[in-house]
């Protein structure tokens, strides 16, 4: 039976890569699903969480040193972002669509390089399907339709999914920070670029500075045309004091609540507009709902091949909507600006 | 315990206490405020 079935495999089954599993395996047709971990609690936790979903036969546990079967037709990996890359290209290889969750810029890049790799494999290599880079992409996707042109994308989140995404996050605030802007990268001193950021309620307004994740560098791969495009996280003051030391109190198991905002600017028509959108949910929950549908998208083999952002894989509105139905709430801040800097319409009460 | 451990302890913590104060003053709220957006905009 389970040889008919889609096969799915997840390489390293931390917060993402568990609750992955279970969405993956709520919906209506779910796929069978084998689980590598290299901890051996962490798969016997697996195993009794999983329990009926094994008896099943929907769920497979194997070590994480375990090759990937042959069956299977999508890989999804959320290690450690650089080995993410070296098994990228095996996979493609291999004849597997590819979903990776690296958020930092050089990772990104070097994984977007693969594009011919992947096109010529005929399959598609997801670069990013997180909180954010992921939801982002698709929110920058869904948004772009609005707009005539847009040339400005700019992006800020706070929290973190779990302990491995709490220290990327730190990593990434602790290197100099790529922007894009007039067709190159620019490289920005660790703890620049200072800005109050407002993201949804309860977040709110939080002081945001320029870190060296993946979001600018997929965003304009999915948008030639941008001029600038920019990422920050949060950071209070307590964490700028820690910046540069180690983790002293370990990450949660599960961060809490996380939120995300991407700034569009563009023209409608003759006028210069800004929009900006958010997502209020805990990141790796928002994660692995966004990374349940990209990744049972691709086992319909409808997903265009290379090397794509989450945002490409399927229709954004449409996956907005499933990830809606997930329980991600997807906002939009009150009003736009025009290029005077005052709000140009009440976008609440649109006329 | 020396005397400067145990001031230099006293001093971490009362500079923690300062940081976790500080870290929490509010931010004014969002200009025009959050819309949460359903299935009808999301098209």
């Amino acid at each position: 039976m389970s040889r008919r079935q889609p096969t799915v495999a997840v390489v390293g089954v931390g917060v993402l890569g568990g609750r992955l599993a279970r969405e993956l395996l709520s919906g209506p047709a779910p796929p069978v699903v084998t689980l590598h971990s290299s901890r051996e609690d962490r798969r016997e936790a697996l195993a009794s969480a999983l329990r009926d979903a094994r008896d099943a036969g929907l769920v497979r546990i194997r070590d994480r040193s375990e090759d990937v079967a042959g069956s299977v037709q999508v890989v999804v990996l959320t290690g450690d972002q650089e080995s993410q890359v070296t098994q990228a290209a095996s996979h493609l290889e291999a004849g597997r669509h590819v979903v990776t969750t690296v958020d930092g810029h050089d990772p990104a890049r070097a994984l977007l390089a693969m594009d011919a790799i992947a096109r010529e494999a005929g399959r598609s290599l997801v670069v990013g399907s997180c909180f954010s880079p992921g939801l982002s992409d698709v929110l920058v996707n869904w948004a772009a339709k609005r707009f005539d042109v847009v040339d400005e994308v700019h992006f800020a989140r706070h929290g973190a999914g779990g302990p491995n995404c709490a220290r990327d996050r730190l990593e990434a605030l602790r290197r100099p920070a790529h922007e894009w802007r007039d067709g190159t990268w620019l490289s920005n001193r660790p703890g620049s670029g200072r800005e109050l950021c407002w993201f949804p309620d309860p977040v709110g307004g939080r002081d945001s500075y320029l870190a060296d994740t993946a979001e600018p560098a997929i965003a304009v791969a999915a948008h030639p045309e941008l001029r600038r495009s920019s990422a920050r996280i949060v950071m209070n003051r307590r964490d700028r004091l820690a910046q540069y030391l180690p983790l002293l109190v370990p990450a949660p198991a599960e961060g809490g609540v996380g939120a995300l905002r991407v700034e569009i600017r563009g023209s409608i028509g003759s006028s210069r507009e800004t929009r900006v959108f958010g997502v209020l949910d805990r990141p790796a929950t928002a994660a692995a709902a966004l990374t349940a549908e990209v990744t049972l998208h691709l086992l319909t083999g409808s997903a265009p091949s290379g090397a794509i952002g989450a945002g490409s894989v399927l229709d954004p509105s449409q996956a907005l909507r499933l990830c809606r139905r997930r329980g991600v709430r997807v906002a939009e801040l009150g009003a736009a600006w025009s290029d005077t800097g005052e709000p140009s319409r009440d976008l609440a009460h649109p006329e | 315990m020396s005397r400067t451990t145990v001031v230099a302890v006293c001093m971490g913590a009362l500079l923690a206490l300062v940081l976790r104060l500080r870290g929490t003053v509010p931010a004014p709220p969002a200009p025009g405020g959050w819309r949460d957006l359903d299935e009808s905009d999301l098209v």
